[in-house]
């Protein structure tokens, strides 16, 4: 009982100093103290006085004042019309911001745009798009190789400088290197619009324009193009075209003289060792390599 | 005549009765209802209404006016979930070397404290809290809920109580 004499007041902070002493000597204080001090940590966030009283933003004003400053409402009405000029002025420049992603030689990269499709860049790619409005108009500019996961929305459009290929929700990869025009597609169904051709390419097939002439092939096993696993494969394709992808894949200029460019390869190379690149696209040919300077790579015929 | 000089609707005077009872308004519904029910909205939403009851209500009675609000407001609102109070970490002292052993003592002590400050009632939490971490007297408390001196101390006390016994009981 005399123990909860001495809590009670020293709760109220009205203990005198000879009580005071004498209860900090007991057991219990040190207790409550450890509990005092912890308790402490579960304060209320602190209320910004100004700015709170600031949101308030008092409407009705019962004796409301009337300003003395006659410029005053001619600054509103001034500033209105600067905003409105800077936004007639600024606007057309906003509304057509380009968003672009490019790649180097050697360089791969991985993007989601804005209605979470996800986008992977093969090298030497650039693609470019509108951010504005994007999930109603789902269109983009490609120069290069890239891979779509398009998710499910409007419809969705990639512009290359071969032809249209237009889908609504799916995985396809588009390359598109000068003559060379190829679109895959792994999952739904794409609509490719190209030169005089007009039409749709379901999951598993693929369709390759080489200098205007058409090749479709069916039954793809692959679920996605290799080069994101850091591989290029091909299957019949010339074997320039081979040659001109492992330039873009490392920093290197191939010279092939006497060869003929037109013959075509099936294989893969990777992008991560150029020796053992090189002898995957040289030893199925019988050719011989040889790299000069770390750029140039010089391929003969092997005289056997 | 005197109603005339300390009107509620000159802003002036409503600022500074802002200024001298926002804070206290806030920290109550805190410690009533947890950081999770908004108090600072509702601590805003009690000002304006007395701004727009500014003519009907004397300069003294403001406080319980706001108050009272605030109260009614929370009503309407709550959903009875229960109020967690969250503490806060503590800064990590670079000066002292503690040891793991000791870290996890007191970030148990924290734990359980936390736990036994839901069980109070949320009488006994307000008052307690209103207590020992805003230092407001006996008096002021009671002027705040409405009730009786006598009804804090028992509140604080045995809130006290409650928390020690729950704290041994862990251990």
């Amino acid at each position: 009982m005399d123990q909860d004499f001495y809590i009670k007041k020293w709760l109220d902070g009205t203990l005198t100093e000879a009580e005071k002493k004498h209860f900090e000597q007991s057991e219990d204080f040190k207790d409550i103290q450890k509990l005092d001090q912890a308790i402490q940590n579960f304060k209320a966030p602190s209320l910004e006085k100004s700015t709170s009283f600031d949101r308030l933003n008092l409407e009705h004003n019962v004796a409301k004042e009337v300003p003395l400053n006659w410029w005053k409402p001619l600054l509103r009405v001034a500033a209105v019309l600067i905003a409105g000029v800077c936004l007639y002025v600024f606007w057309p420049g906003q509304a057509v911001s380009f968003q672009t992603v490019t790649t180097d030689v050697g360089q791969t990269t991985e993007f989601t745009l804005p209605d979470q499709s996800e986008v992977f860049l093969n090298a030497s790619s650039t693609i470019s798009y509108q951010n504005e409005d994007w999930t109603n108009n789902r269109a983009l500019d490609l120069n290069g190789e890239a891979y779509f996961k398009v998710a499910k929305g409007a419809k969705f459009t990639v512009k290359t400088p071969d032809g249209v290929v237009s889908v609504l929700g799916t995985e396809f990869n588009v390359k598109t290197r000068g003559n060379y025009f190829e679109v895959i597609c792994y999952e739904g169904l794409v609509q490719i619009t190209a030169q005089d051709l007009d039409q749709q390419l379901p999951a598993a097939h693929m369709l390759r324009i080489i200098n205007g002439t058409v090749l479709k092939e069916s039954n793809l096993a692959d679920k996605a193009p290799s080069w994101i696993n850091f591989k290029s494969s091909f299957a019949s394709v010339p074997y320039g075209e081979v040659l001109r992808e492992f330039e873009r894949q490392y920093q290197v200029i191939i010279t092939s003289s006497d060869l003929d460019l037109s013959q075509l390869f099936s294989g893969s190379f990777t992008h991560k060792d150029i020796d053992l690149a090189l002898k995957s696209i040289t030893q199925p040919l019988n050719l011989g390599y040889q790299i000069k300077d770390n750029q140039t790579v010089i391929l003969t015929s092997e005289t056997n | 005549m005197s109603k005339n000089t300390q009107n509620i609707c000159q802003e002036s005077v409503f600022q500074k009765l802002f200024n001298e009872h926002a804070k206290d308004l806030h920290d109550f519904l805190y410690y009533k209802y947890g950081g999770d029910n908004y108090p600072k909205d509702l601590v805003q939403e009690a000002f304006i209404k007395l701004w727009n009851h500014c003519k009907d209500v004397p300069i003294e009675k403001a406080r319980g006016f706001l108050f009272t609000v605030a109260r009614n407001q929370m009503l309407n609102e709550l959903d009875k979930k229960k109020t967690v109070l969250k503490y806060q970490k503590q800064p990590v002292n670079d000066r002292t070397i503690e040891t793991p052993q000791y870290v996890l003592e007191e970030t148990e002590y924290m734990d359980r404290l936390q736990n036994a400050l839901q069980q109070l009632t949320e009488e006994q939490r307000v008052t307690f809290m209103l207590n020992r971490i805003e230092g407001k007297k006996h008096q002021e408390i009671a002027d705040m809920l409405g009730i009786s001196r006598k009804a804090v101390e028992k509140r604080i006390y045995t809130a006290l109580n409650k928390l020690r016994v729950s704290l041994k009981e862990l251990k």
